[in-house]
């Protein structure tokens, strides 16, 4: 993860994330539940979880995630998943990001992107030990199933608060 | 072909293509773009001087070439002839017709020397030679140069040069074999058309990313005529000071209708845009004037039914007035959201006098999503499909912007919001390499400052009737300097806004980090795809909110 990530969390934590540094969820900030490797994923500050004004069934989770383990991650957004209680995947959409933007070409047109603006999209994090990256993950509540408790890259986990930190 | 109305001398060669080369097959790759550069940036000492250069103006004489069709005698004799303007309309061209020699503009373009008219007599201008062209073209291979973002290659200005209709129906480039970024060759040349605007089309039929492409072509000056079905813009003008484009019809564009970049001393006027992918008109990459000066001008534009009316991106020193933007996804946005353009962050953009109303054009329903996934090529050209998400229903959008001015607008009938205010931070601008931005990447609030919102009429048609839109002014409190005054709803009474007390000017807001909530809640529309994530959870701006009572 680059300075100027971590740089750019420390600024953002101040507006977008402005509450980083209080308790939502009361059992983040702690190591991530995980077999994996030494200290694994975890939330470098309690992840805060939103409603929408317009979009009561949504839910959006905002955080910082935290790379404890002794080596280097590189973690698409497309590889983190929402699970429930019983490890079955939620569908959701997970970007690193803390606010709007968008790419230079539409998305209508594949093209291949190297990994600065890949993490510039908030596609890609490159996590070095000890460094962080925002994150913004979203899912919606639907009746029938089971809302999601945990965020997981492979065995990675770090869990999803349950409690609501505001509503619009 | 060859011979012009003037005894001036043909400049340049016809380039031969090599037929094995149609052989091979054309793909309309992503359209990055080179690294690209204000007039007046010095790119080896990587700084700003001042800015030179005018807007061109009509010219009814001097040297021209006149391109016609088979049929442009049919079409002539057919043009009304009512009154005294339109019988010298038609006479003219009758004259005009016996000096033509041209079948295609790209033909005179190429035989054109600077300050020459390229007069086109009404006809339908397909630009045949031009489309059997390759993209990638191997005969250009050694031309390509690093992207402006992103990774890969793309064609430098010389790709251009030598192989003009790879990638455009019609190309004019204007520097020579140097350094300098400015015309040398087919300088201020002038192409319109030489009776009504519906009389000369241009198409494409997506064939080529660009119909018409200008770059570094200093002085152009398009005008009369229509165009439609670029795979990409309809008319790109690019490192180029001094355009105007004047009286032009642009439609069905996949991505852009008319679009500038990196561009000064330029004037869109008496344009309708509409049915595009993305935007009616794009001013991106706007002259870096830091509210000195304005160096585009967009006056009487009718831009609608596109994904956005107008955009841009860095967008800076356009002078936007008397214009309307309607019946779009959403009306204006400028922005400093995507990489690759220089002269971040957006700044210094003033919209005056222009109505932007009933901007809630559905185009994310769940019907129009599974019809645009289907392949480009197979779908109806003319039903638009949004290449980029917006929020549906908003009538402005500033989206980091600084220094902009929105007054004495008439803004109505938009379901979500009249007006948008919301902040990007440095981090998610990426670099510019280039040097012509400002990212310090130490101050991650240096956007949505100073902006003033003076003496709009909101919720309410230019005849006075109620029409109002869902709120009409949204801002996610971030930034500093940001004010709201003398702005009225229906019949005088106070505007809606979120929050519901909005900072008056001159003074405007005190520094702020911004409402978490709010900036949060965009960042789930990031990860939209039109292909994939059509509806990310968490994004409102996908569904159209229901009309304000």
């Amino acid at each position: 993860m680059s300075a100027r990530i971590a740089l750019v969390l420390a600024a953002l934590c101040a507006s977008a994330v402005s509450a980083c540094g209080q308790t939502g969820s009361g059992d983040s900030s702690t190591a991530a539940p995980s077999a994996g490797a030494a200290g694994g994923l975890r939330w470098a500050k309690a992840p805060q979880v939103f409603v929408p004004a317009n979009l009561p069934n949504d839910r959006v989770m905002a955080g910082v995630l935290r790379n404890d383990s002794l080596r280097r991650l590189r973690i698409k957004a497309s590889e983190l998943e929402l699970r429930d209680a019983r490890g079955r995947a939620v569908r959701g959409s997970v970007a690193f990001l803390n606010g709007y933007l968008h790419g230079l070409d539409p998305p209508t047109r594949a093209r291949a992107l190297d990994d600065r603006e890949l993490v510039r999209l908030g596609r890609l994090a490159r996590l070095d030990p000890g460094s962080e990256s925002p994150v913004t993950v979203s899912w919606r509540v639907a009746r029938g199933t089971d809302p999601p408790v945990s965020l997981a890259y492979g065995d990675l986990v770090v869990p999803v608060p349950q409690r609501i930190t505001a509503r619009g | 072909m060859g011979k012009r109305v003037s005894p001036a001398r043909v400049a340049g060669t016809m380039v031969i293509v090599a037929l094995a080369l149609l052989a091979l097959p054309s793909f309309a790759s992503a359209h990055a773009e080179r690294p690209s550069y204000f007039p007046n940036f010095d790119a080896v000492a990587k700084k700003y001087f001042a800015a030179f250069g005018n807007v061109p103006g009509y010219r009814n004489r001097g040297p021209a070439l006149v391109v016609c069709k088979r049929d442009s005698l049919a079409r002539i004799r057919a043009l009304p002839s009512r009154t005294r303007r339109q019988r010298a309309i038609k006479a003219r061209n009758l004259i005009y017709l016996r000096l033509c020699r041209f079948r295609h503009i790209q033909s005179a373009v190429k035989a054109a020397s600077s300050n020459m008219r390229i007069l086109v007599l009404p006809g339908i201008y397909r630009e045949e030679p031009s489309r059997g062209e390759p993209n990638p073209d191997p005969a250009c291979a050694s031309n390509m140069t690093a992207d402006a973002k992103g990774g890969g290659s793309v064609p430098a200005y010389e790709y251009h040069v030598n192989c003009p209709n790879s990638q455009n129906l019609i190309s004019v480039t204007g520097d020579g074999p140097d350094a300098d970024r400015r015309c040398d060759t087919r300088c201020n040349l002038q192409i319109s058309g030489t009776a009504y605007r519906d009389s000369v089309l241009i198409t494409s039929e997506r064939s080529k990313l660009n119909v018409i492409r200008a770059d570094r072509a200093d002085g152009i000056y398009l005008s009369n005529f229509t165009i439609e079905y670029s795979d990409f813009n309809n008319i790109y003008v690019l490192e180029t000071n001094g355009f105007h484009i004047n009286q032009v019809e642009s439609r069905y564009s996949r991505e852009y209708g008319v679009l500038s970049f990196a561009s000064d001393n330029g004037l869109y006027e008496n344009i309708e845009a509409y049915n595009s992918g993305d935007s009616g008109i794009y001013p991106g990459s706007g002259p870096e004037g830091h509210c000195q000066r304005y160096g585009i001008e967009i006056r009487n534009v009718d831009s609608h039914d596109n994904t956005l009316g107008y955009s841009g991106t860095a967008g800076n020193g356009v002078y936007v007035h008397d214009s309307k933007f309607h019946d779009n996804a959403t009306g204006i946005v400028t922005d400093s959201f995507a990489a690759g353009h220089p002269g971040m962050p957006q700044d210094c953009a003033k919209w005056e006098n222009n109505q932007v109303y009933s901007n809630n054009n559905d185009l994310y329903n769940a019907e129009r999503d599974a019809y645009c996934k289907q392949p480009a090529a197979a779908r109806d050209p003319k039903i638009v499909c949004p290449t980029f998400q917006t929020a549906v229903g908003t009538g402005l959008m500033i989206a980091g912007g600084n220094g902009n001015i929105t007054r004495g607008n008439q803004i109505w009938d938009n379901w979500r919001a009249g007006a948008r205010l919301f902040f990007v931070p440095t981090q998610l601008r990426g670099d510019d390499n280039t040097g012509q931005s400002v990212n310090d990447q130490a101050n991650q609030f240096d956007t949505s400052n100073n902006n003033s919102y003076v003496n709009n009429k909101m919720g309410f048609r230019p005849d006075g009737t109620r029409d109002p839109n869902g709120m009409d002014f949204w801002w996610d409190e971030e930034g500093k300097g940001n004010c709201w005054s003398g702005n009225v709803g229906p019949g005088g009474r106070p505007v809606t806004s979120d929050p519901a007390n909005l900072p008056g000017c001159p003074t405007g807001s005190a520094f702020s980090t911004g409402n978490t909530l709010k900036v949060v809640s965009q960042a789930s529309c990031a990860t939209w795809d039109p292909m994939g994530n059509t509806d990310p959870p968490g994004c409102d701006w996908f569904t159209r909110p229901p009309e304000p009572r």
